[in-house]
């Protein structure tokens, strides 16, 4: 099964990179869960044509239980993928990790992996791994590669720095490893030699390079993906081509 | 408020399951919490703890390594105790702090057995479950680490699911594991020695106990049994381990009373040639106006035996436990209010449970049946042995 986290910095374009490779695997014929796992609980919309799905975390606080059900936690969007969100406490409130780890134990108790049997399963995760929680999903069993989405943007490299020696931290844990790093343009200053640099000096593999593409906003206004707006583009063909490539390791794996 | 008690007690955590349940195999057992948090657990609700020495520790968890995050701190406590005491195996449990923080006791163990070659593993708990939920797992942890399939007869891996062997009682003597037991509901080596005795006059073999006068060897030759005897819900998931991977049947009840210890003898003759699984207590039961107070397999066997031995109706009222309906009968209830509970009682005329059950059964005649994990210590000298002898406590 590919399992994969996707991290970096909050606003780079991790939950539109997540959407966009799920509904690429799903346009190749794979059956996937996207969880998105930050308290704004937006990484799936571009799946859902704007119906939103509700977070788990809403879900506790709306009817203070928890729920019993998959269907009452997780939509189905583009392509089949199931869509679920973890969501957040009250703003300014709670514990947003602990709310992670919540809906993961949540999640295991109602066998979603048993249930849906995906061939894939990618969580979209807030910005850092600034606590336990965030580290939840590159846990043994959970996601088993990382990919780090970064642009040229300093704080955008340094935010993935800190993601790369996290996970390199935890590596007597037998978690998750980094799989390399989705080179989301900015078009900033000789962006690409910052990207190959940093990449280089931390011995990590670009497996995408997504171009800043107007098509890509113009379907997330629509609340769509670049591959259900049109699959022939040449920026949903660099979400196939890594769809493609994480679902041929995976078979080799097999 | 529900679920909350207010007169009552309350059972022992899944944290002192842990403990219970792995007291005897030889392992170092350390629960993540605060310093002098363990202190509960050896006043209430180990009996064995002065007797018997066993390696139980707390990490000593205080509030700067929680948000410190500071696991390495604990590992290599971890791999300097371990060091030093060379046990047999490291299980790990966490106290609500941890489990509220997330820290990640599976990948703690990973690293510790990485360091130190120890067998390590983590067992789910929260410090707000039961003991029941803790043992469970405790158990089932271990099985699955220290289970040596390859001692076991070969008739009894799944895949050969056509046994030749029929046990009559007297050819062919059929190997009987008791799941399930602990002090926290058999509190006193007698119990242990009624039911190993039961097992042996019954003309079987004891092949292992999970987990009183135990060692890790019995866990290894677990799947050599040919049937399983799970005496308390805490055996459960372990049973239906063995039965799904091994294909070894097992057997719900306590052989309490006269009558119905019969019917558990039948019953793992019956299991053990047909490789089924049996509820004992299955048809033995009938609505009454006695009720019975406690864990669900204990408390049903009761009942069980009180109306074959007695001709007396008892319900089961589970006041811990998950709900078990495949033993508890539809007019049983599980409840775990005390309100409710306390409104409930009010039905019945008799009431059978421990001392501390009283303050909510004011004007009934109450039977007492001290529990462990309910009372501790407390009422322990007065806990009878109701374990195949005439049940004179009513």
């Amino acid at each position: 099964m590919i399992k994969i986290a996707i991290y970096g910095k909050g606003g780079i374009g991790k939950s539109t990179i997540t959407s966009n490779l799920s509904a690429a695997l799903a346009h190749l014929g794979k059956r996937v869960i996207q969880i998105g796992c930050d308290p704004k609980a937006d990484s799936t919309a571009n799946l859902l044509s704007g119906n939103p799905v509700l977070p788990v975390m809403n879900y506790m606080r709306d009817f203070d239980k928890e729920p019993e059900s998959l269907e009452e936690i997780s939509r189905v969007g583009f392509g089949n993928v199931l869509c679920i969100e973890t969501g957040g406490p009250t703003p300014g409130l709670g514990c947003a990790g602990r709310g992670i780890i919540t809906t993961f134990s949540l999640l295991e108790e109602l066998n979603l992996f048993e249930k849906f049997k995906p061939d894939a399963v990618l969580y979209d995760v807030l910005g850092d791994v600034v606590c336990g929680g965030f580290a939840a999903p590159i846990r043994e069993g959970l996601a088993s590669k990382v990919i780090i989405v970064t642009s040229g943007e300093k704080m955008a490299l340094y935010a993935a720095n800190n993601i790369n020696s996290a996970v390199e931290n935890f590596k007597e844990r037998s978690y998750a490893s980094v799989r390399g790093i989705v080179f989301n343009r900015r078009n900033v200053l000789n962006e690409e030699e910052k990207v190959l640099e940093f990449a280089k000096s931390h011995n990590l593999e670009i497996i995408a390079d997504i171009p800043r593409s107007d098509d890509i906003i113009r379907f997330e206004d629509e609340g769509k993906t670049v591959i259900e707006g049109d699959p022939s583009l040449d920026v949903s063909k660099r979400f196939l081509d890594l769809a493609k490539l994480l679902i041929k390791e995976d078979e080799e794996c097999k | 408020m529900n679920q909350t008690a207010r007169i009552i007690s309350i059972y022992a955590a899944d944290t002192s399951g842990v403990c219970s349940a792995l007291y005897e195999f030889g392992g170092m057992t350390v629960i993540h919490d605060a310093s002098g948090c363990n202190s509960t657990y050896t006043t209430h609700d180990e009996p064995r703890w002065y007797d018997k020495k066993s390696m139980m520790f707390i990490s000593g968890l205080t509030e700067k390594d929680a948000v410190m995050g500071n696991d390495d701190k604990f590992i290599n406590d971890l791999i300097i105790a371990a060091n030093e005491l060379n046990p047999k195996f490291i299980a790990l449990c966490a106290s609500p702090l941890p489990a509220m923080i997330g820290t990640d006791l599976e990948a703690i163990a990973y690293a510790v057995e990485n360091e130190t070659g120890i067998p390590s593993f983590s067992v789910k708990t929260n410090g707000m479950n039961s003991y029941i939920y803790g043992i469970q797992n405790a158990f089932l942890e271990l099985a699955k680490r220290f289970i040596n399939a390859k001692s076991s007869s070969n008739s009894n891996i799944k895949s050969n699911i056509e046994s030749t062997v029929i046990f009559d009682n007297k050819t062919s003597k059929i190997k009987v594991n008791i799941l399930g037991m602990t002090p926290l509901d058999f509190p006193k080596k007698e119990y242990f020695n009624s039911l190993k005795s039961f097992i042996e006059d019954s003309g079987m073999i004891l092949n292992a106990c999970m987990g009183m006068e135990t060692s890790l060897c019995e866990v290894e030759n677990l799947a050599d049994a040919n049937v399983n005897l799970i005496v308390s819900s805490s055996g459960k998931p372990l049973g239906e381990y063995l039965y799904d991977k091994y294909n070894i049947p097992y057997v719900k009840g306590v052989p309490y009373g006269i009558g119905f210890a019969e019917k558990i003898k039948e019953s793992l003759i019956l299991s053990a040639n047909k490789k089924t699984c049996i509820d004992a207590t299955k048809d033995l039961r009938e609505k009454g106006r006695v009720a019975i107070l406690g864990e669900s397999v204990l408390s049903a066997s009761l009942a069980s035996a009180l109306l074959i031995d007695k001709g007396i109706k008892a319900d089961v009222l589970e006041t811990v436990g998950e709900g078990d309906f495949e033993i508890l009968k539809d007019f049983d209830i599980s409840c775990d209010d005390e309100k409710i509970l306390e409104d409930t009682l009010k039905n019945f005329d008799t009431i059978i449970g421990d001392p501390l059950f009283k303050p909510i059964c004011k004007g009934k005649n109450f039977i007492e049946l001290p529990h462990e994990a309910f009372s501790g210590r407390c009422f322990t000298k007065n806990s009878p042995n109701l374990i195949n002898t005439n049940i004179s406590i009513i």
